[in-house]
């Protein structure tokens, strides 16, 4: 019911709807486009993997848009930060890309991409929920001696390390309130654009926490910031994928039908949260998308016959977005709850604004 | 090491199993984790079986 052929498949639209909706939110929210979720997804409603990937790019640009126009409302986008770490990303992207076809050469592209996957997501899930954890702790304390809690509070000493390199030209980034080398912020852009390049995903994943925990960006800022490089990316991806025939504009249209409520519910949570909470979603998003590829990794190395592995990965391509959702939507209605000094779980207070 | 808020939601007084789902962030986490799951598995039997 509701389906009709898009792109010489039966796609069911409603779940077309729903998955721009469920992930327009976790953009929005955690600052990524979602590329590793969608993607997989629209393989999975049976799409072939070019044209997955191309209607994923073309609804991301999109919906990024829609994101960062929020954000800037919002006062979470810092321009000077974004604008020089664009010129870092796009050679960190290239030099990923060209490392990519030297291991597609040696015919081992595949494996290389799952094990670095996984690596990645599995280090930064690490230390994003070992340090969230404990600014959660901190805010708790803070909390119960009555103090006046701030929008962010992140323990890691990195930024401090490289906040003090003395590289000329120093930048200053008024709306993250950041005093950093220029090189550092390039830095950045070039190893997550790296990355980003190698495994084929739009990097807010990989940025996000890289703003926060090397240059010392704010989560909120580095949100924002984040989906400035995402409207770059995604716009250039959706333009290359359409000159390609990658693109089927009536399922892009039903997602970002969905996608532009959901990201403007995503970026709008952000200003009811602490920092902390921010990350933990991200941390959430790394886990379960780390899991998701362990599957794929084992169904690859066992000659994709045990077909119940390929089951378990798509459940939690779909239980991921859904998930990750409910969870955001959770901390809105507690902080609605909390302003109006209604009962809320002891570990909410200290994550949403009061 | 516990999650945030564990401690307090297992000392609070009269506080049943049900409330450790939601007082607890591991908890809620598990709650929510099930629950998607679930949906999904759903979606996929409902919609998309044959796909694959």
């Amino acid at each position: 019911m509701f389906d009709f052929m898009i792109a010489g498949v039966q796609a069911p639209i409603f779940l077309l709807v729903f998955v721009g909706f469920t992930v327009g939110i976790v953009g929005g929210f955690i600052g990524v486009g979602g590329g590793y979720m969608v993607t997989p997804a629209l393989i999975v409603f049976g799409f072939p993997g070019y044209m997955a990937s191309g209607i994923d790019m073309t609804h991301i640009a999109g919906k990024g848009l829609v994101s960062t126009l929020r954000h800037r409302q919002l006062g979470n986008i810092d321009w000077t930060m974004a604008l020089t770490m664009v010129a870092g990303t796009m050679l960190g992207v290239e030099l990923g890309v060209r490392t990519l076809v030297y291991f597609k050469n040696l015919g081992i592209a595949g494996i290389v991409l799952l094990v670095t996957s996984v690596v990645v997501m599995f280090g930064l899930f690490l230390y994003t929920q070992i340090e969230t954890r404990r600014s959660h702790r901190a805010l708790d304390v803070l909390k119960s001696e009555g103090r006046q809690l701030g929008r962010e509070l992140h323990t890691s000493s990195l930024p401090k390390f490289f906040q003090s390199i003395n590289l000329a030209p120093i930048v200053r980034c008024r709306t993250a309130r950041v005093v950093v080398s220029m090189w550092v912020i390039v830095l950045v852009g070039v190893v997550t654009g790296f990355l980003a390049g190698f495994l084929g995903v739009g990097g807010g994943f990989i940025r996000v926490p890289a703003l926060v925990y090397l240059v010392g960006a704010s989560t909120h800022i580095a949100v924002g910031t984040d989906l400035v490089e995402i409207v770059f990316s995604g716009g250039y991806g959706a333009l290359r994928h359409s000159i390609e025939g990658h693109v089927d504009m009536m399922a892009v249209v039903f997602m970002i039908s969905g996608a532009l409520f959901g990201a403007q519910i995503g970026s709008i949570a952000t200003a009811y949260v602490r920092g902390p909470a921010i990350r933990y979603v991200l941390s959430y998003s790394l886990i379960l998308a780390t899991f998701g590829s362990v599957m794929r990794l084992i169904y690859v190395l066992t000659g994709q016959k045990v077909e119940w592995l390929s089951l378990i990965a798509v459940m939690l391509t779909l239980g991921e977005m859904i998930f990750l959702c409910l969870f955001i939507m959770s901390l809105l209605y507690f902080a609605w709850r909390n302003k109006r000094g209604a009962w809320v779980p002891d570990w909410v207070k200290p994550l949403v604004m009061s | 090491m516990t999650t945030p808020g564990t401690d307090i939601a297992m000392k609070a007084k009269g506080n049943g199993m049900m409330k450790w789902w939601i007082n607890s962030m591991w908890g809620f986490w598990l709650v929510l984790l099930t629950f998607s799951l679930g949906l999904a598995t759903g979606i996929y039997y409902i919609w998309l079986k044959g796909n694959i």
